[in-house]
């Protein structure tokens, strides 16, 4: 089983929201991390065959997936980033269907539906109106809906926004439980959410994938490049102005601060082991950028 | 076994004919396979009737309501009109009938279900195929009652009266399809019922205009064969248009 993403691109007027990627993804778990903007939604749109690319094509096992149509879209399951619902549909009618548009017959969609509103923790509400849903009640009733048909091509766009450290946990357990023989493609800026179930990470940036690979060989991609260092209270926000900080932490009268940098910021910095946080910090935050500090403090 | 006894079995299977199932058992059969084909995860794909089915089960039941409250409306001035004015009132009123089947279509735009129902197997080019046939088969079966039944009151012939409600029908629906596939996502109920109402005083004044210069050359178009004719392949246009590949740029 492979999705191959050839030489894609896609430009609006005179943006270029993804530029020329091309990836080869076989069965596991892949992270695409990137900032807003990033082109993460308008990657998976294409390879959801939700919108047209300006140029190159996805294949899914040798065979274009535009040309496959029904085919492919019968193994994919798909949560966009803002997806929508008929408000007089409650979540158990909301399932069955998008189950008869995902061509199950009617009693295996009614199984499946309650089911996975039972592992969604949906069952107590099933015949509640989805209006009158939470953020996070909407979001897992997304992430059941794009589970119905059993895909075998995943596509979740930003799956935890809204969900609580609990249900975050539940959903990844959920996702890691039944990603052996599919191919799951996870997009967020939440590094956390991939950072322990991802196989690979992608990482986006201008419509750009910048690095790819597990997410312990990225991270050696800032390697000596996050420092800790102790610093007064009066010079904590010179140094959040100057640098890309990503821990502020207060120990009496002085503040511990996580930085990532080329250089060393301060005298007496030492270098810590560096994590996707990190590695997102130091391509995706700008503040460091702008006021450039290259002397030692 | 010797082979005396081989050959005598030989025969005797060959001779043996099994018994026809009984009716029950037929039944119990065929009741018990298609409770194992219900339980099978995906069907190899559904037979256009079953989709058409589910498809109407999930229409709006708000659109239904409408669809209904429309249709008294019509009937309601027609048959306050006197003589010729019943088929003139249902061609005036004919431009709304399409408005309820325009707001179905863009539901789905409209609460944000296109994105999903994109990906879906039977996608949203799908979903519009077969809620345009549905409402078409409604609307068309309507306009063919008013039709009769305006023509048997008043007298005119019926393809008179036919092309009085179909002509602005078609070339209403021509134009809800046209914006609701250039807009797609922009398109709203409210600016396709806005179109509605200003095509319902458009046909109100070109029938006036008609009435007044009966021998003019707008009743000559307006009654003509071809203009009927004309309307219908207008229609289809916006129907191929509408459903045509480019519709996948969100």
């Amino acid at each position: 089983m492979e999705l191959y993403i050839n030489h894609i691109s896609k430009i609006y007027d005179m943006k270029t929201a993804v530029d020329d990627v091309t990836l080869r993804l076989g069965p596991g778990v892949y992270g695409l991390l990137g900032a807003n903007g990033a082109g993460k939604t308008t990657l998976l749109r294409m390879i959801c065959d939700v919108q047209q690319a300006s140029s190159g094509h996805v294949e899914f096992d040798h065979q274009d997936i535009r040309k496959n149509g029904e085919s492919y879209r019968n193994i994919l399951g798909y949560l966009p980033q803002n997806f929508g619902y008929y408000p007089d549909f409650t979540a158990y009618r909301f399932l069955l269907y998008l189950g008869a548009l995902k061509g199950l017959s009617k009693g295996y969609a009614r199984e499946r539906a309650l089911r996975l509103l039972r592992e969604v923790g949906l069952w107590e509400v099933k015949d509640r109106k989805i209006k009158t849903f939470s953020g996070g009640m909407k979001q897992r009733l997304g992430i059941a809906q794009a589970l119905l048909n059993d895909p075998r091509v995943l596509i979740l766009d930003e799956p935890t926004v809204g969900l609580d450290p609990k249900e975050r946990v539940r959903f990844r357990n959920m996702i890691s439980s039944l990603s052996a023989d599919k191919i799951v493609i996870l997009s967020t800026h939440i590094v956390s959410d991939v950072e322990y179930i991802a196989d690979e990470i992608l990482v986006m940036k201008d419509g750009r994938i910048i690095h790819r690979g597990k997410p312990e060989e990225i991270t050696a991609e800032v390697d000596g490049k996050v420092w800790e260092c102790r610093v007064e209270h009066s010079q904590a926000d010179r140094f959040i102005g100057s640098f890309n900080v990503g821990n502020l932490k207060n120990e009496g009268d002085q503040v511990v601060l996580r930085i990532v940098s080329d250089t060393e910021p301060i005298q007496g910095a030492h270098l810590v082991k560096p994590t996707l946080e990190d590695l997102y910090l130091y391509y995706f935050e700008e503040a460091g950028e702008e006021d450039e500090q290259t002397d030692l403090i | 076994m010797r082979r005396s006894e081989e050959r005598k079995m030989a025969r005797l299977l060959q001779t043996y004919q099994a018994p026809d199932p009984s009716e029950k058992h037929r039944r119990q059969t065929r009741a018990m396979a298609l409770k194992i084909l219900e339980s099978k995860p995906l069907s190899m794909g559904k037979p256009f009737g079953q989709r058409l089915a589910e498809q109407a089960e999930y229409i709006s039941p708000v659109s239904w309501i409408l669809q209904s409250v429309l249709l008294v409306v019509v009937l309601v001035c027609a048959a306050n009109a006197e003589d010729e004015g019943m088929v003139v009132s249902a061609s005036v009123l004919a431009p709304l009938l399409g408005i309820v089947a325009g707001c179905e279509l863009v539901r789905s735009y409209g609460s944000n279900m296109w994105e999903l129902e994109m990906s879906c197997r039977y996608d949203l080019r799908s979903i519009f195929s077969i809620k345009l046939l549905i409402f078409g088969i409604v609307d068309f079966a309507l306009l063919l009652l008013a039709a009769v039944v305006a023509g048997r009151e008043t007298g005119e012939p019926f393809f008179t009266a036919l092309s009085a409600v179909i002509v602005p029908f078609s070339l209403s629906n021509s134009l809800y399809l046209l914006m609701i596939s250039r807009l797609r996502r922009r398109c709203s109920s409210y600016l396709l019922m806005g179109t509605g109402v200003f095509l319902v005083i458009l046909q109100k004044w070109a029938v006036s205009a008609a009435e007044a210069n009966p021998d003019g050359i707008g009743t000559a178009i307006f009654t003509s064969g071809w203009t009927f004719v004309f309307s219908l392949v207008l229609l289809s246009a916006a129907v191929a248009l509408f459903f045509r590949p480019a519709h996948r740029k969100a």
